[in-house]
């Protein structure tokens, strides 16, 4: 199997256009990365306003929505811990705070304003890490930038919809981060299967550009970040992509740039698709609105939620957990599923057919090469091929598990 | 394993029509005491043994078309014993197996002189369609090609050992003095060895470097021993020898697939 052809082909989701969704009356916003909150209970806080603070791996948060502070106090979230967290009561009005509106146009502003506004625009990848902290490791020396418009889960969809509804958005924010960046080469990568996308964004790239467009084969995971400087900027597996020069963000963080510098608007809300057996919805929802309340408004009797997608996402205990940035998608399922006991491995040679990794996830069983498996992406392609419906994944981190234990 | 199945009917068609109440007798013998024997083992040692998992089925299958229409009943149910037991289960079940169990059937009632059958050098006709001297999937090329077809068709049939069995066995035809080179390549066994005993995922390799190996030293041996020595015969040691080769040459097994 050639490098780009691995992976398995799912079937391509058809991107709908966003649902109506009302605003929720409450927004909880947790400080998961140890922000410190720089409002107090009772304050009336405008939309888009700071209200805890951090620098480096912690940005800043922003309110979601316009009201009153209604109380500072640790909340559970869906990674099953309590944070200390800002509710806001909203007044339903999304009145802007004041100073956020008629900023000057990014065109006159220099390269250290661009990132200190960056900074302050509390931008973070789906990953976890801010755009900020990827764009001072590139400062050492960019060579090339890769947009990944592809989602890193089959049916979640926030970088398509950031691209199909606004692709000027997300080509302007790109153009700003080629300014922060200066790469060699600057590559935009959709997915074959994104047919609005490509429709949606070939229009806005001229011919000769100096910003290429790549369009990767319809394979799950195309849009995991070491794979697609694997294929695009040739990095070698075990290489970091910073030794590479490669830098690889998401179409919905570099959209969110553009909204940062142009309409003065930081992160405030977040794009969610909720999938399940039969249909799709995505939302844009303000940050902080109870997932409850996202799934509800889909109007499915499904019980069980997984946060992510089919292939790699987590069982959701609670529902009762607030949006936070990077929660790209939940996948409903009914809880009747019975799964039926897996058959032995046959020796069929899928599961290393498909891996995106080039591994053998078939020898993950006979728990050879503890170190070996930490290349694993974790995408789930192996157990989705496997005709037996083996634990592949399982095996493979329980051996990864055990390696780091003893190394 | 369904599709394993199907891909065998149209031999085992061309077989009744050719041999008629005996083809069927067998085929139905075959196939029916290999899933019956797999039941039992499975009741007898948990785990060893699924009789609805199809492999059985086609087992039976596979073991009937290598043998003769006449051969006595007593030969098939010790090829079925030997396919089942020793084959499969002793070994661990299926997934465990190293030996292809039909393969192993056939191979072991070369021990009884008088059943072996005659070499390939003196066979007489078309093997194409028609060819009714030697075992049951010997007597027409054309229906094993078509289930060959039907398993390509479902990607279940590994090109690196077929086509490279069927290249072995005709340059291997071609070293051979008096051989009709194309005729041994067409020939009922060497497809049966190449398309359908080659292509057993539990005992093929997993590597192509292994698939290549096997898939040659299936054609070159398979054609040898058919050729000089047990026919048929022949191709199921061939086999059971590439089964080996194929474990061979997917060493070194690590973790990780060389760029």
């Amino acid at each position: 199997m050639q490098l780009w052809q691995r992976g398995v082909r799912l079937s391509a989701p058809v991107g709908a256009p966003f649902s109506e969704f009302s605003a929720p009356a409450r927004v909880t916003l947790p400080l998961q990365w140890g922000e410190t909150p720089l409002v107090r209970v009772g304050e009336r806080v405008g939309l888009g306003q700071k209200i805890a603070d951090g620098a480096g791996e912690t940005v800043p948060l922003h309110a979601s929505v316009s009201g009153t502070v209604a109380a500072i106090a640790p909340k559970v979230c869906a990674d099953g811990k309590r944070w200390t967290a800002v509710v806001i009561d909203s007044d339903g009005e999304e009145r802007p705070a004041p100073g956020l509106t008629g900023r000057p146009l990014a065109d006159g502003l220099s390269g250290e304003e661009l990132f200190a506004l960056l900074c302050e625009a509390g931008i973070r990848e789906p990953d976890g890490r801010p755009l900020s902290a990827l764009v001072e490791e590139a400062a050492g020396g960019c060579r090339t930038l890769i947009c990944s418009a592809i989602d890193q889960e089959p049916f979640t969809l926030s970088e398509d919809a950031a691209l199909t509804a606004a692709p000027e958005r997300v080509l302007g924010g790109l153009r700003l981060l080629l300014r922060l960046f200066r790469p060699e080469t600057a590559v935009l990568a959709v997915s074959a299967a994104q047919k609005e996308a490509l429709r949606a964004v070939t229009r806005w790239i001229p011919k000769g550009d100096s910003l290429r467009l790549a369009v990767m084969p319809d394979r799950y995971p195309m849009g995991d970040a070491r794979r697609l400087a694997e294929l695009i900027a040739s990095v070698r597996p075990g290489e970091s992509l910073a030794s590479r020069g490669t830098a690889v963000v998401r179409a919905s963080s570099a959209a969110a740039m553009e909204a940062a510098v142009y309409d003065g608007m930081p992160v405030v809300r977040q794009t969610v698709s909720v999938n399940w057996l039969t249909g799709q919805k995505i939302f844009s929802v303000p940050l902080g609105t109870p997932v409850a309340e996202v799934l509800r408004a889909c109007g499915r009797d499904e019980t069980e939620a997984v946060l992510g997608g089919p292939m790699m996402g987590r069982r959701l205990r609670c529902w009762n957990v607030p949006v936070t940035k990077g929660m790209s998608g939940f996948t409903l399922l009914s809880g009747e599923q019975k799964a039926a006991p897996a058959g032995p491995c046959i020796r069929c040679g899928r599961c290393a057919e498909v891996c995106p990794a080039e591994l053998r996830p078939y020898l993950a069983a006979r728990r050879r090469g503890g170190a070996a498996w930490s290349v694993c992406l974790r995408c789930g392609a192996c157990e989705y091929a496997c005709p037996a419906g083996r634990p592949l994944m399982e095996e493979i981190l329980r051996l990864g598990r055990e390696a780091a234990n003893v190394g | 394993m369904a599709d394993a199945a199907i891909a065998l009917l149209p031999a085992a068609a061309g077989a009744v029509w050719f041999w008629h109440g005996w083809a069927l007798a067998l085929l139905a013998g075959c196939a029916g005491g290999c899933v019956l024997l797999e039941w039992a083992v499975s009741r007898l040692y948990p785990g060893r043994g699924n009789p609805r998992d199809g492999s059985a089925l086609v087992t039976g299958l596979l073991l009937a078309l290598l043998l003769p229409a006449g051969c006595p009943w007593w030969a098939a149910a010790a090829a079925v014993f030997a396919a089942i037991v020793p084959a499969k289960a002793l070994f661990g079940g299926l997934g465990h197996n190293v030996f292809n169990p039909a393969a192993f059937g056939r191979a072991v009632l070369l021990l009884i002189p008088a059943l072996r059958p005659e070499p390939l050098r003196a066979a007489s006709g078309t093997f194409l369609f028609g060819y009714t001297g030697g075992a049951m999937g010997e007597a027409s090329a054309v229906l094993l090609l078509a289930g060959a077809v039907y398993l390509a068709a479902r990607r279940l049939e590994p090109a690196a050992v077929a086509v490279s069995a069927v290249l072995a066995a005709f340059f291997t035809g071609l070293f051979i003095p008096g051989c009709d080179a194309a005729a041994v390549a067409a020939w009922g066994g060497t497809l049966l060895g190449a398309a359908f005993l080659g292509a057993d995922p539990v005992t093929g390799p997993m590597t192509t470097r292994g698939k290549l190996l096997s898939g040659a030293v299936l054609g070159a041996v398979g054609t040898l021993l058919a050729y000089y020595a047990w026919g048929i015969g022949g191709t199921a040691c061939a086999v059971l020898l590439a089964n080996l080769t194929g474990r061979a040459g997917d060493w070194p097994v690590r973790p990780r697939a060389a760029r």
